[in-house]
């Protein structure tokens, strides 16, 4: 029998029964993953599905290049099966690893865990290619990530869950070399957080969560050497004073995701000319309308400005058409993006044009 | 019209061109000569004599069904609805039913290939591997890490 016949049978075959084709000899196996493969090459595995879809999974894992693992269903899964057997989420657990180990092609892995429980993921370090590193856990052992960004030599991209590697992450960097984006929260001394600087071709930094004041001056300071990093998001905790002046020294920053306190804050901003994105939470209700009219005066390349939460004049829309009416060129640069609190009116009449220099958005917490 | 076909060994075979037009491979070897149709042979070097009689009987048997509707891919398809014609028909060796499954293939005759991938189906529906490899004649050549990781894959399925 040739393969395309062989291929033809699987049709008709239940996938209980297709196992059993895979599992007969290597030719089988060949025409099953040829047959299969597409279907499992970028796969999310959420345990609510059948048993056998797991076991076509693992039969088709050499071709896994995307995978997302969400470990709360694990605990659902012994009601999820349709067959009702009953299963321990360790075990479950246990299995997957055993067959991540050969996972060859794979190059993004995500896994999701929202509540606490320590699964042992040792096996993390047996994968040798990947490339991006999704880890919204509540811990990983520090060791573990270590083996891991070691054999991983080519990880570009590595999102740590809040709180995930308490101490210790800096551990991870020497085995970074080509990590260019980095996202992890940790309530850590400052001291700790400034190795991040030493990351060669780090383009994307972002911090979320709790932090303590003026946490981020050491870092700053240190990302000055860095002209590669051109994301910084400092998602949570409002930057002092002293750490917004550290962060006019980064003169290569397209976008910036940050908390502020004071106008002052806001309009040291407006150094930074090769801003593309700037977003903004605000937490104090001082007026910043003139600091940011500074920062649209200043950055040229601005095409998004949002405003999740500040205080701003009534007519800040119509000063801000203003503004690019007299310095924007319409025939080169679509409207700056504009998304600002709903409390805050615009005037301005259709007939001006002003849809030329801006569009309005009034939902910004929404896209934060 | 009645056109010549010639098997892999040479033997002429005589057929009506609805029954030949079955087959995709010869209604295109057909279109291909154009108005020079009458007196040429259409050669078919895959498939024997033996093969291509029984081909014929069954493709005059079927000449007047309608064509089967596309199904969709992936979704397990029946084999509980072989006619017992047919399942006579099949009523063969191993090797024949291969071999008239190929032909099919080759031909482009989807109804034959149809009823003969179910057939074969049917003989590993409800068969463990090791059945399955008793059934065909197949040797295990999987290595003892492959055999350790079918273990493995089958885990999802065992008892804990």
């Amino acid at each position: 029998m040739n393969d395309d016949c062989l291929g033809y049978i699987l049709q008709y075959l239940s996938d209980e029964e297709r196992i059993h084709f895979a599992q007969t000899c290597r030719r089988f196996r060949q025409i099953f993953t040829d047959c299969y493969r597409s279907r499992y090459k970028k796969f999310s595995l959420d345990m609510e599905g059948k048993r056998q879809e797991l076991t076509m999974f693992c039969i088709c894992r050499e071709s896994v290049t995307h995978l997302t693992i969400n470990i709360d269903s694990f605990d659902r899964c012994v009601k999820g099966f349709q067959d009702h057997r009953q299963m321990a989420p360790t075990n479950c657990f246990e299995i997957l690893c055993a067959n991540l180990k050969g996972m060859e092609q794979l190059q993004r892995l995500i896994i999701n865990k929202r509540e606490r429980y320590n699964y042992p993921l040792g096996n993390l370090w047996q994968l040798q290619n990947l490339h991006e590193l999704y880890l919204d856990i509540q811990h990983i052992d520090s060791q573990n990530l270590v083996k891991c960004c070691k054999t991983n030599a080519n990880l570009r991209v590595l999102h740590l869950g809040y709180g995930c590697v308490h101490q210790n992450l800096a551990n991870i960097f020497p085995h970074c070399r080509n990590l260019e984006e980095l996202k992890f929260g940790v309530m850590a001394e400052a001291t700790e957080y400034c190795q991040i600087a030493r990351l060669p071709k780090l383009t994307k930094l972002t911090h979320f969560g709790v932090r303590r004041s003026g946490s981020f001056a050491l870092l700053l300071s240190a990302l000055n050497m860095r002209p590669n990093l051109q994301r910084l998001f400092i998602d949570g905790g409002s930057l002092t004073l002293q750490e917004a002046q550290l962060l006019t020294g980064l003169r290569n920053l397209r976008e910036i995701k940050c908390f502020c306190s004071t106008a002052d804050c806001v309009a040291l901003l407006s150094q930074l000319t090769a801003l593309e994105g700037l977003s903004l939470w605000m937490s104090s209700s001082e007026d910043i309308s003139d600091a940011v009219l500074g920062i649209i005066s200043s950055c040229k390349e601005l095409k998004l400005l949002r405003i999740a939460s500040a205080h701003l004049r009534n007519t800040f829309v119509d000063e801000t058409v203003n503004l690019l009416q007299k310095i924007r060129n319409i025939e080169l640069k679509k409207p700056l993006q504009l998304e600002i609190p709903h409390n805050i009116h615009s005037i301005v009449a259709e007939e001006t044009g002003s849809g030329l220099y801006v569009s309005v958005d009034y939902e910004p917490r929404l896209k934060w | 019209m009645i056109i010549k076909l010639e098997s892999a060994d040479k033997v002429i075979f005589e057929s009506d061109v609805s029954i030949a037009n079955h087959s995709e491979t010869i209604k295109t070897a057909l279109e291909d000569l154009g108005d020079e149709v009458d007196g040429s042979v259409v050669p078919l070097p895959n498939v024997n004599s033996a093969i291509l009689r029984k081909v014929l009987h069954w493709a005059t048997f079927h000449k007047d069904d309608p064509e089967a509707a596309e199904e969709i891919e992936n979704k397990e398809k029946r084999t509980d609805d072989i006619s017992s014609w047919d399942a006579d028909f099949l009523k063969v060796d191993q090797g024949t039913l291969f071999e008239l499954m190929l032909a099919a293939d080759y031909l482009g005759i989807k109804g034959l290939l149809d009823v003969t991938c179910k057939t074969v189906a049917n003989m590993i529906k409800g068969r463990s591997p090791q059945d399955i490899r008793e059934t065909f004649a197949i040797p295990n050549d999987f290595s003892p890490a492959e055999e350790e990781q079918v273990r493995k894959e089958n885990e999802w399925c065992e008892e804990k």
